[in-house]
């Protein structure tokens, strides 16, 4: 054959080699994981080796685990190490002939595309620490272990409003276990409220006593004490839910917020404040955290996360003992916003038998009160007994952590998790916020941004279900 | 025997035995001695099998993929059915994409020709040889080493309301509000783009700098004597002797801009803007493919990043017929 022949072979061989890659890549490969079907699992959605066992509806024998998994969290490693080695330790010596590989991702953003990559490549850690923006993904994807069918009767220890609502597989059952999370709380410096004319004895109890004073302030003021933060993402599915938003239909099929009057009060007050100067004006588009700007001194209402009284504590010695603590912003009738961390199994695990018996023990009773108890950390836990424990029934009240620590508990016990923590992520969170932005900033009327809004949310909510 | 006798009969008797089994074998079309041995089809192919390996895995296979995910509905956590041309008729009437675009767009009209000639006045004031000088080229050339990420948060908190920048201006009565830089549309894209100018002219500098160093010093004495004033020597001579330091500067600046992110995203926590309005082509990207894995969509991303290619690609062919047509000129 000619060189110029054989060449062209050659070239032709490569590019047929090349889209032949193409075409087998991520993306473009069909189903074919193996599995029964029936009442157990449906299978995973992409190409992965899955075991038959995972998919069963069987009961996983957790009696005898050996061998080795991956844990994969989200930022623990740098301040919890010294509570999660001793407790994989723990494990590890209770369980002879098992090992735990612990794995921490700092940033939540590279969590989650490590997550994603993970999955689509196969290589997803036996078991994970997902955030409630991401469930929803991988169970629609089917790469959950089934909890229900693996390990019946495990839902029995948490917060029931909690674990009633946060089934979202089949049927309704759960492929995720709730682990961690921590419920508003309303903080507040007390001398900037007294400066500002209003009553530091009087904090707002509910989102729209919020925006009232919020206003007071800045009207008595002329404008120059700011009260609340622009960038809402942390906030405004807690403010609306706490405050009866009718988020969502019944069936949870379509958004309706921009029908509710509630949630156009709610931005009309937003734009209100505003125009007050209540509102810091580059907030809207700030960092969603208002901590900083709380601990210069320049916010009368901090964050809502009890946590942040460490961090005031840390950071503004002097603001803390300024700082009060009050109980959430919601109807006494609605529960407390669940919207925390939570452990789930990989369906691609090799050894469903540890993943199992591991994520049943970091969500014990037993492990979840040593975590909360850690003195680096300040979080609430899901198992209901936990939270009657006296670490948090006799905490000091008088110190703001500690009333904050006590607030939060009592509150903790009416956790409900709503759906729409699930539903609004990534782009459709992005939508709403950018629907708050501009109805805040009155660059359209508050009815039209949520209007805008909800008719882009809703598409693209369809398409996701397509 | 002497050396020179015996070389010469070692010469002989080697050279009879090749020549005459070379000669046979090239009868026989076998020619395997020496160099002649790797003289297969085969064998450039084997010296460039992991080179050729690796573009194809890193370079080829990401670009096919990419192309062919453009033609799909795949999201980050599924499959993908082919959808034909359906990503590319919805990017066309995407307005947050659209937005997207014509920011890229300006971000290149902008920062390309202020790129290309900034730095060669720049290069121009620190090319003579003053003391002190080495300590200018190495103080000019800080922003070029500092940390993109550092540098626009530094920025952030020069440009914020409250900021260093605003408080001075109202401070001295110039301005009664603060100038919203980081929340409206284009003075947050202005912002980044002078972040952008800031972080990039010590590197384009350097780059005019060993490119001045070629230009013949003859020619600014022959203009100087002909009465070229500095102005008339700078476009008769410095520019036309730097033109294809110029070419490359603006091809690398435009590349550049058209994929902007990193400066754009931090000024405004990740948000673009108000509404997003002032996000980038590379942003869409991000937003629409990676970094939901809900409702992201990889098809969409994909088709996207396809349009940045072909957008650069044609800025690129561009740039270089313009080139062309300056030189025949």
């Amino acid at each position: 054959m000619p060189i110029f022949n054989r060449r062209r072979s050659a070239l032709g061989a490569a590019t047929v080699l090349a889209v032949s890659l193409a075409v087998t890549g991520c993306g473009l490969g069909g189903s074919t994981a193996s599995g029964p079907e029936g009442n157990g699992a449906p299978k995973p959605q992409l190409d992965c080796d899955v075991p038959a066992q995972n998919l069963s509806a069987d009961k996983v024998d957790m009696s005898k685990p050996t061998g080795e998994i991956r844990f994969a969290t989200q930022g623990l490693k740098k301040d919890f190490g010294s509570f999660f080695d001793p407790l994989i330790k723990k494990f590890e010596d209770a369980h002879p002939g098992t090992k735990i590989n612990w794995e921490d991702t700092p940033s939540a953003d590279d969590f989650d595309s490590r997550m994603v990559t993970d999955a689509r490549t196969c290589v997803m850690a036996d078991v994970i620490n997902v955030p409630s923006s991401t469930i929803m993904a991988l169970t629609q994807a089917n790469l959950l272990v089934d909890f229900d069918n693996k390990i019946p009767g495990i839902g029995d220890r948490f917060i029931p409003g909690i674990w009633k609502d946060a089934g979202l597989g089949p049927n309704k059952h759960h492929t995720a276990l709730p682990w961690y999370w921590a419920p508003s709380v309303v903080t507040y410096n007390k001398d900037l409220m007294k400066e500002a004319g209003l009553d530091p004895a009087k904090p707002p109890a509910t989102v729209q006593e919020l925006q009232a004073q919020s206003l007071n302030a800045a009207e008595n003021s002329g404008g120059k004490i700011q009260s609340m933060w622009g960038n809402t993402a942390w906030s405004f599915v807690d403010q609306w839910l706490n405050s009866g938003v009718k988020v969502m239909n019944d069936d949870k099929t379509e958004f309706t917020f921009a029908d509710d009057a509630g949630a156009q009060e709610w931005l009309s007050n937003m734009a209100k404040l505003y125009a007050a100067g209540a509102i810091p004006k580059d907030s809207v588009t700030g960092k969603p955290d208002p901590g900083q700007a709380y601990n210069e001194g320049g916010l009368i209402f901090g964050s809502p996360n009890p946590s942040f009284l460490r961090n005031v504590k840390k950071n503004a010695p002097d603001l803390y003992p300024k700082t009060g603590v009050s109980a959430t912003l919601r109807d006494p009738k609605i529960g407390a916003n669940f919207n925390g961390q939570f452990i789930s199994v990989a369906v691609s695990t090799k050894n469903l038998p540890l993943a199992a018996a591991w994520a049943d023990y970091i969500t014990s009773a037993e492990s979840e009160l040593g975590w909360v108890k850690d003195p680096n950390v300040v979080i609430f836990p899901t198992v209901t007994s936990v939270l009657d424990d006296p670490f948090y029934t006799q905490q000091d009240v008088n110190d703001p952590l500690g009333l904050a620590r006590s607030v939060a508990a009592e509150s903790a016990k009416s956790g409900v998790a709503n759906i729409e923590n699930f539903i609004i992520s990534g782009k459709i969170q992005k939508v709403i916020l950018q629907g708050i932005q501009l109805g805040t900033t009155g660059q359209k009327t508050p009815q039209d941004a949520l209007k805008d809004a909800q008719t882009e949310v809703n598409k693209l909510f369809k398409a996701s279900q397509s | 025997m002497t050396r020179v006798e015996y070389r010469e009969r070692v010469r002989a008797q080697v050279g009879v035995k090749v020549n005459t089994k070379a000669a046979a074998r090239a009868r026989r079309g076998q020619v395997l001695n020496g160099a002649a041995r790797f003289r297969k089809w085969w064998v450039p192919w084997l010296w460039m099998a992991l080179p050729l390996g690796a573009v194809l895995a890193f370079y080829i296979f990401p670009f096919g993929n990419t192309v062919l995910l453009s033609l799909t509905n795949a999201k980050p956590l599924g499959g993908g059915t082919f959808v034909g041309l359906e990503n590319y008729i919805s990017l066309a009437t995407d307005q947050t994409f659209l937005n997207a675009l014509l920011n890229s767009l300006l971000y290149v009209v902008c920062v390309v020709p202020l790129m290309t000639f900034i730095p060669l006045l720049l290069a121009c004031l620190v090319r003579d040889k003053i003391p002190g000088i080495g300590l200018f080229r190495s103080l000019y050339y800080l922003p070029a080493i500092s940390s993109v990420v550092v540098v626009s948060l530094s920025w952030s908190f020069l440009l914020k309301d409250n900021g260093i920048v605003n408080e001075a201006l109202t401070g001295m009565g110039l301005l009664k509000e603060s100038v919203p830089f980081l929340t409206d549309r284009w003075l947050l894209l202005g912002s980044a783009m002078v972040l952008t100018l800031w972080k990039g002219l010590p590197y384009y500098m350097i780059l005019y700098l060993s490119a001045l160093a070629n230009v013949d010093k003859s020619q600014y004495e022959a203009a100087e004597m002909d009465g070229a004033n500095a102005v008339q020597r700078f476009w008769g001579v410095t520019v036309p002797g730097v033109r294809i330091m110029m070419y490359l500067v603006a091809v690398l600046s435009a590349i550049g801009s058209m994929k902007v992110f990193t400066e754009v995203y931090l000024l405004s926590n990740g948000t673009g803007g108000i509404a997003g309005e002032s996000s980038t082509l590379a942003m869409y990207i991000r937003d629409v493919g990676v970094a939901d894995s809900t409702y992201g969509s990889l098809g969409m991303a994909s088709a996207a990043s396809v349009v940045l290619f072909v957008l650069t690609l044609g800025l690129m062919v561009a740039s270089r017929r313009l080139n062309r047509k300056v030189e025949e000129q």
